[in-house]
């Protein structure tokens, strides 16, 4: 009796256990990236003009022209000839290289797709400005349970001289309907943040990603670009 | 008055010499004015273009952690060839280590500045069809070992030229020409220099299959 009682335990366990395990362990399915490249133009100098001065009515500064002012320098007709209108690089500075690759199906491909593998954001310095639906992520499967994860790569960072900016100041909110979530900061996953949820759900899905980037006065002129990452778990 | 007559004729004879002496230094003087003649100096410039520059070269698939060793098509070789991703899946990224090495030699007083664009979109021989280089090929400054690129490290897009493109095809590489020159995407301050690259490939999901190429054009010019 005591060994049927063991045995149908163990039964038990044994069917219990990997359906608990399969209910919290998800695997990495796919993931893809979007470059997020922002030109930004510098904030524009500000004019810090001195205190007015109060105790005088009318113009406080007058120009005079002198009539009889002799120009210090004199001018000559000078020969001019014009070449056509291209600079013809010298064959010594240009060179080329060719790019090549050969493009097979993917069979997962279509599981976790983008719209887009790049978007170009152009914002000037100390302004904080919202791009509605800039990119769409779509995950295409039967399956009735699996997470979605999202996050950047890196900061920003500008190949030219290696300038950066925080990756948190690109907040993001991504939604399939209305009513639309709030936005929030992508977590860095450079900077030892773990990705984070953006939704679990089932079957197939398109999210809209708005993008709101809050670029500090302080961001210097450049091009800086990061890889926002989505990662399909189930 | 024969002697009066003949008094005028001499009057008349000499200062028809005297005009006739004087005249020409007139037109002498005019003819050695000054002209102005100015010329502007162009720096020489001399480029080296290296690609697979480095052991190691070769493309390896978006991987986060351990990389992948790399691997690459038939047409790369150590120092020579394309750079030839070789085999790739459509909606799959990549990175390209040790793929261009810029030597630039000049007598430049001011520095150099680096152009790099693309000659056309990147075109695929089996149908016809292009995809935007700018959303496919992306740029990223390297170094001459130890490359620690991965296929998520941020890269900038190559972007297609608004010069004028003269000859290229498949076989054959083109030349720009420029009337106004694009922003840089190297600058320096010395007159020789080393510049790296590693390039990204982003195959995007709606990639038809076939044999794609495109050219990448380097000008190097004084600041």
């Amino acid at each position: 009796m005591k060994s049927l009682r063991y045995a149908v335990l163990l039964l038990g366990l044994s069917i219990a256990i990997p359906v608990v395990v399969d209910a919290s362990i998800q695997q990495q399915r796919a993931q893809i990236t979007v470059t997020i490249t922002v030109n930004v133009t510098p904030a524009p100098i500000a004019y810090n003009g001195s205190a007015m001065e109060t105790s005088r009515n009318g113009i406080k500064a007058s120009l005079v022209l002198n009539a009889r002012e002799a120009l210090d320098q004199t001018f000559h007709a000078e020969n001019l000839s014009f070449v056509g209108g291209s600079m013809i690089a010298q064959a010594t500075n240009q060179k080329a290289v060719k790019v090549e690759a050969e493009v097979s199906p993917n069979p997962n491909g279509t599981l976790l797709t983008s719209d887009q593998t790049g978007v170009v954001i152009n914002q000037q310095a100390g302004t904080t400005v919202s791009y509605p639906c800039i990119y769409h992520v779509s995950v295409s499967t039967a399956i009735t349970n699996w997470s979605l994860d999202h996050g950047l790569y890196s900061n920003f960072i500008d190949m030219t001289d290696s300038t950066a900016f925080a990756g948190s100041a690109m907040k993001n909110k991504s939604y399939i309907a209305t009513p639309q979530p709030a936005f929030t900061p992508f977590v860095v996953y450079s900077n030892g943040q773990n990705w984070a949820l953006l939704q679990a759900n089932s079957k197939s899905k398109t999210y809209c990603v708005d993008l709101e980037l809050v670029l500090p006065a302080s961001t210097s002129q450049g091009s800086y670009s990061s890889q926002a990452t989505y990662t399909l778990l189930y | 008055m024969n002697s009066l007559r003949g008094g005028w004729t001499v009057a008349v004879a000499l200062l028809a010499i005297a005009i006739a002496l004087t005249v020409p230094r007139a037109i002498a003087s005019s003819a050695t004015d000054p002209i102005t003649v100015k010329w502007k100096n162009v720096a020489l410039v001399h480029v080296t273009l290296t690609p697979n520059y480095a052991a190691g070269f070769g493309q390896i698939p978006a991987t986060i952690g351990t990389q992948p060793a790399p691997t690459h098509g038939p047409d790369a070789s150590l120092g020579a060839g394309s750079v030839d991703f070789g085999n790739v899946l459509a909606g799959k990224n990549y990175v390209y280590r040790y793929a261009t090495h810029l030597a630039v030699t000049s007598n430049s007083s001011t520095g150099l500045n680096v152009y790099g664009e693309g000659a056309a979109d990147f075109y695929n021989t089996a149908d016809s069809s292009t995809v935007p280089i700018s959303t496919t090929i992306y740029w990223l400054n390297s170094s001459a070992s130890g490359d620690a690129n991965t296929g998520f490290s941020p890269g900038t897009p190559m972007q297609l030229t608004s010069g004028t493109v003269v000859g290229g095809g498949q076989f054959s590489a083109p030349s720009i020409n420029y009337t106004t020159y694009p922003s840089p995407i190297s600058s320096t301050a010395l007159a020789n220099a080393d510049f790296y690259y590693d390039y990204q490939l982003k195959v995007p999901a709606t990639a038809t299959s076939g044999l794609y190429y495109v050219w990448i054009v380097y000008t190097v010019v004084s600041r």
